[in-house]
């Protein structure tokens, strides 16, 4: 019992609980807006984390993701506007249960089904992370190259509809990432004179630019936001008969939520989706989905929160982020100077286990802000979006000025702005970029490193097992996006994407 | 010119120019045997190579294409890129006037110029009930981050001046 209440010390010495709280809140703000991914969210609250305490940062992070993800429910539910990508399977059926004058029963099987998604996913983020994570103490320079390059074999399942493109895109990255200080000689390479960037640039400039600066450009050159009216609605508690129904499509939702968390680049779309087809493939009354069946909203609510939760296993076992969001975290936890992967495990176990705690109070912290956040959630969803867009950016320029005081920092963020506009123009993805920024140290120095001991030796890579294993892994990562590629290249294939 | 092409020329061009910045990077005394140029030029060479494919996968699919490229469709799409990129522009104009501005004039003159400016270019139309709400989140933008955080936010000219 003792050992309980010891464990549960860095809630009441640590501030994880008003973190979480924070994050969560944060999170269901920016979801339920329109054209805000989680991403972007979490990008937008990066520079504010610098001054916390790391603990708390991860937390605070971690659960705005969670948030973000229930938050795209509302406006899904009640405007037909899904706020994330990953709640666009959720209009089908909530705002159709809204048209028959049930909405708040809608928002209420989105929030259940949120929390549960996020009592599963955790349960199994804390089963499925720690046994990934016992090998720790055997890696060697070997074994961290072998991981970066696990890591960058992932591209081409990230590379969404060229395989060509992800790969230019994360050896863009890569790039990047040899801006600074030569980490064996000290050269500097490709500072051009330039005394802030001997340090090179941080992932989280790159994050902010690309995801935030480049959406508030893309938001210029889109048409006005429309006026809506959400109305006014209470979240109501589903029925018993409701749970009954919906515990079905709730499991599905769970597991499918499970592997494509620890797929990389499914992401949360992708399971919502799934979880819906599978849902009502496995339904009673198929009819009803799309007119607005309450398993039709269980099933990809659940599963994008289980996401939520279950895309840190790769991320935080393996240092490789499936996702945009798990990308932008895992800038937060490079911020802390924690380096996400296997020594995490072993150097800051008591993050792991505060993160750990936060995500458990995450799910507390949603069934409250769920209730709380909602009118302020339904007023701003009701804002001109240029009011959110010009306070996006004040924060941004803000945010980001406050990291080191410079306008230097500034600056690169706009740049990188440019370039996240110029890739979404061109239809490059970002999440190989950001691979390439945030592995292309740990690669490079581990890759010299590993040569420099054994005298030059190439071999030496085959001399470790972890080494072999992960480049084995790695390996067939990449076969099966280069088959995945070559199956979809037909003759006959649609000229769409071919000629934009 | 297709979208793939144009960015496949000119990433084509920038792996060369990144190549030749990498090959001109000094050699160490105390360089291993990869040393600071060595994955610099393997990323350009790895650039230049899918630049290269880009392009070759842009000219067979835009050969083939070519019969179904609808002449009227495509003038529309190109002014329509046009106009929004030069509006994406515009955005990214008001962030560098931010950036150039912000020592001279202070953090919350030039907030509430940004704010009032972003709303004007995102609406496409001025109204005089900006200046409450720019000058009103700039206070905020304020206390937030020079009081509360203690950021030290440029003043601007106006300290000189009392």
């Amino acid at each position: 019992m003792s050992d309980l209440f010891a464990s549960l010390t860095p809630l009441f010495t640590t501030p994880i609980i008003p973190a979480a709280f924070a994050g969560v809140a944060w999170g269901l703000v920016g979801g339920a807006l329109p054209g805000i991914s989680p991403s972007i969210t979490m990008a937008l609250l990066l520079p504010f984390t610098y001054g916390m305490h790391a603990s708390s940062a991860v937390v605070m992070l971690a659960s705005t993701y969670f948030g973000a993800e229930y938050g795209g429910s509302i406006p899904a539910i009640l405007i037909r506007t899904p706020g994330t990508n990953s709640a666009a399977a959720t209009v089908l059926d909530g705002y159709a249960m809204k048209q028959q004058g049930k909405a708040g029963e809608a928002l209420g099987i989105s929030l259940y089904s949120g929390i549960i998604g996020g009592i599963f996913g955790f349960l199994m983020l804390v089963l499925l992370t720690e046994p990934l994570s016992r090998v720790a103490l055997s890696f060697h320079p070997t074994s961290y190259f072998a991981l970066g390059i696990l890591g960058l074999s992932v591209i081409g399942s990230l590379a969404g509809e060229s395989l060509v493109k992800g790969l230019i895109a994360g050896v863009l990255g890569l790039m990047i990432a040899a801006i600074g200080t030569d980490p064996v000689t000290g050269l500097n390479r490709f500072t051009f004179g330039s005394p802030e960037l001997l340090n090179g640039i941080p992932p989280i400039l790159v994050l902010v630019g690309l995801y935030a600066v480049s959406e508030l450009m893309t938001s210029a050159s889109d048409a006005p936001w429309e006026k809506t009216d959400a109305g006014s609605v209470r979240i109501k508690f589903p029925s018993r008969a409701i749970w009954k129904r919906i515990w079905p499509a709730q499991a599905i939702g769970g597991v499918v939520g499970v592997i494509e968390g620890c797929t990389p680049g499914a992401g949360g779309t992708v399971a919502a989706f799934l979880a819906y087809n599978e849902a009502r493939r496995w339904s009673r009354r198929k009819e009803e989905f799309g007119h607005g069946s309450p398993e039709g909203i269980a099933a990809p609510e659940t599963a994008n929160t289980t996401v939520s939760k279950t895309a840190l296993i790769p991320m935080l076992s393996l240092g490789i982020p499936g996702t945009n969001s798990t990308a932008v975290l895992l800038g937060g936890f490079l911020i802390q100077n924690l380096i996400p992967g296997p020594m995490l495990f072993v150097q800051h176990a008591d993050i792991v286990w505060d993160l750990y705690l936060g995500l458990a109070v995450s799910v507390v912290a949603l069934l409250v802000a769920g209730y709380v956040f909602m009118p302020p959630c339904i007023w701003l969803v009701n804002r001109p979006k240029s009011y959110l867009m010009a306070f996006i950016f004040a924060l941004i320029m803000s945010g980001v000025y406050a990291i080191e005081t410079s306008l230097f920092q500034v600056g690169v963020v706009l740049a990188f702005g440019v370039t996240g506009y110029a890739m979404k123009y061109f239809r490059f993805p970002f999440l190989p970029m950001v691979l390439g920024v945030v592995l292309g140290f740990l690669v490079e120095s581990n890759f010299r490193r590993a040569l420099v001991l054994s005298g030059d030796d190439y071999t030496t890579f085959l001399h470790d097992p972890i080494a072999v294993a992960l480049l084995a892994v790695a390996g067939l990562f990449i076969l099966g996006s280069l088959f995945r590629h070559v199956a979809s290249f037909r003759p006959h294939r649609p000229v769409s994407n071919a000629t934009h | 010119m297709t979208r793939d092409l144009v960015s496949g020329c000119i990433l084509l061009v920038f792996s060369i120019v990144y190549y030749l910045a990498a090959s001109a990077i000094p050699v160490s005394m105390l360089a291993d045997s990869v040393g600071a140029q060595g994955l610099p030029k393997s990323y350009g060479i790895a650039l230049g190579i899918l630049s290269a494919l880009l392009i070759a996968q842009a000219l067979y699919a835009r050969r083939r294409a070519v019969a179904v490229v609808d002449a009227g469709n495509e003038a529309v799409r190109r002014q329509r890129d046009k106009q929004g990129a030069l509006r994406a522009a515009g955005m990214l104009a008001i962030g560098i006037g931010y950036v150039l501005l912000l020592p001279w004039l202070g953090y919350i003159v030039c907030l509430a110029l940004l704010i009032a400016s972003t709303v004007w270019y995102q609406e496409r139309h001025y109204r005089h009930k900006v200046w409450p709400l720019a000058i009103g989140g700039a206070v905020i933008f304020w206390l937030i981050f020079v009081q509360l955080l203690q950021i030290a936010e440029p003043s601007g000219f106006w300290p000189s001046l009392f």
